[in-house]
C-alpha cells in the first residue's frame, strides 16, 4: 500500500511526460533487407483469390451470393489454416445483413430473421458458433429452420446442440439431414448415438459408410475417421483407436498441406492416456502456431518432465500459452475457456484454479473432454463434490466411456 | 541469376526462422498506448504488418516476404491509414495526431509495425475523446486494446465496432488532488457537524475527573492514564466508524437517514447522561465500539452527497477517513489536557462538566426528538 501509494504519487508529480512512454518495446530493424513478416496474402493461393474477391465484393457489398460465396471460403480457410483472422474477414462480408450487430449480440439484441438469404443467416450462425456465442448461433439457426428447411444449418445446429452436452436433441437435426447429405448425416447421428449409451453401434454404423467417403470431400472424410477413433479411444480399445486415428491422419497428408487441428488435438490427447508423451511432440512439432496444438505439447513435456526427462522447452511454452491466453482475455473473448482448465490442471498443476475454470467452461461446452476435465480437476483439488453436475449428466446419458466413469465414481482412482 | 538464388535463400532462411518463432494464429489486435502531458499527447501504437498488407498492400514485390524496406517506403501510406481511423479531441477540438518514427515490434502473433505518434492538442483538455475505426471494415472481430495516461492516471478499455470510442476526464479524479479533496472533507465535516463534536466533547469531558458510580470523584494522578483511557476509546470509535462509514460509503449497505441520525442524538444523550450518573465506566470503549458505528453511518451520509470517483475511490475514502480522525484526535487533544490541568478544580465540575453535559443532554433530547418524530420547532 505504502509502495503503490509513492508510486502514485511520483506519477501524479508530474514531469513525467515523455520518459514515462510506453510499456510496449519497440526496436528499428539493421538494414532494409531484413524480412518481417511471411505474408499469407501473397504466398497462399486460396488466401490471394479470397482478396481478389474481396475487391469485387467491396464494389457490391449487397449482392448475397458474392458475399456469401466469400465468406465461406474465408471460414473454410479459418478451419484449414487454424486462423481465427479470417472469420473475422468472413463476418465484414456478412455485416451488411446484421448492421450493428458485432458479434458482441448475447443472445439479447438479435433482430428477426426477415428476408435474409438463407446461406447468409447460416454462416452467421457458424460465425457465432465459432466465437462461443451459442445463444446468438442458436437463435439464427432456429429462425432459419423455422422459416425453411435448409441442410447446412442442420448440420450447424446439431453439432451446436452436441456442443452444450444436449446429444438427444441432437439426433432430430442428424435426421433430418439425411434429406440432403447421407454421409455428414451417418456421422452426425453416430456422434449423438456414441455419447448415449449406443457407442458400439455407433462405431459399426461408422464403419458401414467407410467405403463412401474415398469419393467424400476431405472434410467429410477427416470427420468421420476422426470420430470412429474417437469412439474406439473412449470405448478403452486403444490400440484400435490408435490405428484409427493413424488412418486419419494418413487421410489428412494425403490430402494436402492443410492440418486438421481437431484431429491432430483428439490424437494428442489419445497419446497422452496412453502414456506416449514423447509420441505427441513428433505429432505437433509443426503445428505450435495453434493455441489448442501447443498446449498439447506443453502437457507432453510437462508429463516427459515428471517423468525425469529434461525438457528444455517447456518453460517456453508455458509462458507462450500463458501470453496468448492473456491477450485473448485482453480482447474480450470468451473462447479459451477449456484450453486454459487443461493449462492449469495439466501444465501448472494448479488443480483450484483449473477446477473453476473447468466449471466455468462446463457452463458453455459439455463434450465428454469437458466432462473429464471438471472430474479431473475436482478430484485433483480434493472437492469431488464440486463436479456434482457433471455426475448429473453422466447419470442422465449413459455415457459408455470407462475412464469418465472411474472418475466419476465415489472413490476416483489414480488417474 | 543470383538475384534469384538470393531470394530462394532468403524464403529459405525466414521459412526455418518461423516455424522456430512459431507466430501464434489470433484474431487481430492492434495496441495503443497514448500518453497526455499538458496540451502534448505521444505514444505508440502497434498493428500487424499482416492486417497493414490486408488493408493498403505492403508487399510492394508481391514475394510474400515482407522486408523493412518495404515497410519504410510505405510509412507515409501507414501513417495516413492508420491516423485516418484514429481521431482524438480535446474538449471538443481535434488533436492532430502525427507518425513521429516508424519501427517494428515483436507480438505472439508476429511483427508489427510500431507507429510512434505525436500530437498537440490546443490546450490541456479536461476531457479527452478517443475515437478508433481502424481495420472493422475488413475484419469486424478486429480489438483495439487502449491505454491512455494522464497526470498519473491510467484508464484501458477495447474498441471494438459496437464500442469505438472513449471519453475520459483525466482531471477529475487525479488521486493527489482526489486526496486532498476528500481529506479537506473530512475535517470539516467534524469541525462542522454539532452533534459529532457534541458527542466527542461529552465522552472526553470526564476524561480526568470521573464521578463514581455511587457518589464521589475519581480524579486522575498523572495525564498518563486519562490519555491512555481516551486514546483507547478513540481507537474504538474510529476502527468501528472507519468500518461502517466505509461499506456505506461503497454501496454496499444503505443505511435509512431518520433512523441513523436519530440514533446519532440518542448516543449523544447517552454519552451526557453517563457523565451525570455513571453506567459505564470500564466498559467505555465498548461504548465506543457500538457508538462509533453508528456515527460512521451517519457520516457516509455526507461522504455519498459529496460522491465517491469511480476511479480512486479507495483513495478517496481513505482520505476522508484520515480527514474525520485527524480532526476528532484535534478535539482530544485539546479537551483531554484541558480537563486534567483543571481536574482539582471545583468549579471544573460544577461549572463546566455538570452544566457542560446538561447541556448537551438537553440538545441531544432535543436533536433525538426533532429526529425520530419529524418534529420542528417553531
Amino acid at each position: 500500500m505504502h509502495r503503490s501509494a509513492l508510486l502514485a504519487l511520483v506519477l501524479a508529480s508530474g514531469g513525467v511526460g515523455v520518459a514515462l512512454a510506453t510499456t510496449m518495446m519497440s526496436y528499428l530493424p539493421a538494414d532494409d533487407e531484413v524480412v518481417l513478416e511471411l505474408l499469407p496474402l501473397s504466398r497462399d493461393a486460396k488466401v490471394r483469390e479470397l482478396h481478389q474477391l474481396r475487391q469485387t465484393l467491396t464494389a457490391q457489398p449487397h449482392d448475397a451470393a458474392l458475399a456469401a460465396d466469400y465468406a465461406r471460403r474465408a471460414i473454410a480457410l479459418g478451419r484449414s489454416q487454424s486462423d481465427p483472422r479470417f472469420y473475422g474477414y468472413a463476418a465484414a462480408a456478412l455485416a451488411p445483413w446484421f448492421v450493428g450487430d458485432d458479434g458482441a449480440s448475447n443472445g439479447a439484441t438479435l433482430a428477426p430473421i426477415g428476408d435474409k438469404p438463407a446461406d447468409i443467416v447460416w454462416l452467421q450462425a457458424t460465425l457465432m458458433q465459432q466465437r462461443h456465442d451459442f445463444d446468438g448461433a442458436m437463435h439464427w439457426l432456429d429462425a432459419l429452420l423455422q422459416r425453411e428447411e435448409f441442410g447446412p444449418a442442420r448440420l450447424t445446429r446439431a453439432s451446436l446442440l452436441l456442443v452444450q452436452g444436449r446429444q438427444r436433441e441432437a439426433v432430430r437435426d442428424c435426421a433430418a439431414l439425411a434429406r440432403h447429405d447421407v454421409l455428414a448425416a451417418t456421422t452426425c447421428g453416430a456422434l449423438a448415438a456414441s455419447l448415449d449409451g449406443r457407442a458400439v453401434s455407433a462405431l459399426a454404423a461408422l464403419d458401414t459408410i467407410m467405403p463412401q467417403l474415398d469419393r467424400a470431400p476431405v472434410e467429410q472424410r477427416l470427420w468421420t475417421l476422426t470420430l470412429a477413433a474417437e469412439i474406439a479411444s473412449r470405448l478403452d480399445r486403444a490400440d484400435e483407436a490408435t490405428q484409427r486415428f493413424e488412418r486419419a491422419l494418413a487421410a489428412m497428408r494425403s490430402a494436402g498441406p492443410d492440418r486438421d487441428a481437431y484431429l491432430l488435438a483428439a490424437y494428442a490427447d489419445h497419446l497422452l492416456d496412453q502414456g506416449q508423451p514423447q509420441a505427441v511432440a513428433a505429432l505437433l512439432h509443426d503445428d505450435m502456431r495453434v493455441d489448442g496444438l501447443l498446449l498439447r505439447v506443453a502437457i507432453a513435456e510437462r508429463r516427459l518432465q515428471q517423468a525425469g526427462v529434461a525438457t528444455p522447452s517447456l518453460d517456453l511454452h508455458r509462458q507462450q500459452l500463458q501470453a496468448r491466453f492473456d491477450a485473448v482475455r485482453l480482447r474480450g473473448d470468451t473462447t479459451h475457456g477449456r484450453e486454459e482448465a487443461m493449462f492449469a490442471l495439466h501444465v501448472e498443476s494448479d488443480a483450484t484454479r483449473a477446477l473453476s475454470l473447468a466449471l466455468a467452461n462446463w457452463q458453455l461446452q459439455r463434450e465428454p473432454i469437458d466432462a473429464r476435465l471438471v472430474l479431473e480437476a475436482a478430484n485433483a483439488a480434493g472437492e469431488p463434490a464440486a463436479a456434482a453436475p457433471v455426475r448429473q449428466w453422466l447419470r442422465d446419458h449413459a455415457i459408455e466411456d470407462p475412464l469418465l466413469q472411474r472418475l466419476a465414481s465415489p472413490t476416483p482412482g489414480n488417474r | 541469376m543470383q538475384r534469384w538464388l538470393y531470394q530462394v535463400l532468403a524464403l529459405i532462411v525466414a521459412l526455418s526462422l518461423f516455424s522456430e518463432r512459431a507466430a501464434a494464429h489470433a484474431a487481430s489486435t492492434s495496441y495503443l498506448e497514448l500518453q497526455l502531458n499538458q496540451a502534448e499527447l505521444s505514444g505508440q501504437w502497434d498493428i500487424a504488418l499482416r492486417d497493414l498488407d490486408e488493408a493498403i498492400g505492403l508487399d510492394a514485390d508481391g514475394d510474400g516476404l515482407l522486408t523493412w524496406g518495404e515497410v519504410r517506403r510505405a510509412s507515409d501510406a501507414i501513417e495516413a491509414y492508420a491516423l485516418s481511423r484514429l481521431q482524438i479531441d480535446a474538449d471538443g477540438v481535434a488533436c492532430p495526431l502525427h507518425l513521429h518514427e516508424l519501427r517494428v515490434a515483436d507480438h505472439l502473433d508476429g511483427r508489427y509495425a510500431a507507429l510512434m505518434l505525436t500530437g498537440d492538442c490546443a490546450a490541456t483538455p479536461a476531457a479527452l475523446q478517443l475515437r478508433y475505426g481502424l481495420l472493422f471494415d475488413i475484419d469486424p472481430s478486429h480489438r483495439g486494446l487502449l491505454k491512455l495516461s494522464a497526470k498519473g492516471r491510467v484508464v484501458s478499455d477495447v474498441m471494438s465496432p459496437s464500442q469505438p470510442q472513449l471519453v475520459w476526464q483525466p482531471g477529475v479524479s487525479d488521486i493527489g488532488r482526489t486526496f486532498r479533496t476528500y481529506l479537506h472533507e473530512g475535517v470539516w465535516h467534524v469541525w462542522t457537524g454539532w452533534d459529532h463534536l457534541l458527542f466527542l466533547a461529552a465522552l472526553f469531558l470526564p476524561a480526568a475527573t470521573r464521578r463514581r458510580r455511587g457518589g464521589g470523584w475519581q480524579i486522575a494522578d498523572s495525564l498518563r492514564a486519562p490519555l491512555l483511557d481516551a486514546a483507547r476509546i478513540v481507537t474504538a470509535f474510529t476502527l468501528a466508524h472507519a468500518a461502517t462509514l466505509s461499506i456505506a460509503a461503497l454501496g454496499w449497505v444503505q443505511f435509512s437517514t431518520r433512523w441513523v441520525e436519530s440514533a446519532v442524538a440518542a448516543t449523544v444523550v447517552f454519552a451526557a447522561l453517563n457523565n451525570l450518573l455513571p453506567m459505564v465506566g470500564r466498559g467505555l470503549p465498548w461504548l465506543a465500539v457500538g457508538f462509533g458505528l453508528i456515527h460512521g453511518s451517519a457520516i457516509a451520509g455526507a461522504l455519498l452527497e459529496l460522491g465517491l470517483p469511480t476511479t480512486g475511490r479507495v483513495w478517496a475514502l481513505l482520505a476522508f477517513n484520515i480527514g474525520v480522525e485527524l480532526a476528532q484526535l484535534s478535539l482530544v487533544m485539546l479537551v483531554v489536557p484541558a480537563g486534567y490541568w483543571l481536574r482539582n478544580q471545583r468549579g471544573y465540575r460544577y461549572a463546566v462538566l455538570i452544566p457542560g453535559s446538561v447541556l448537551v443532554l438537553l440538545i441531544g433530547l432535543l436533536w433525538f426528538v426533532e429526529r425520530a418524530f419529524s418534529w420542528t420547532w417553531i
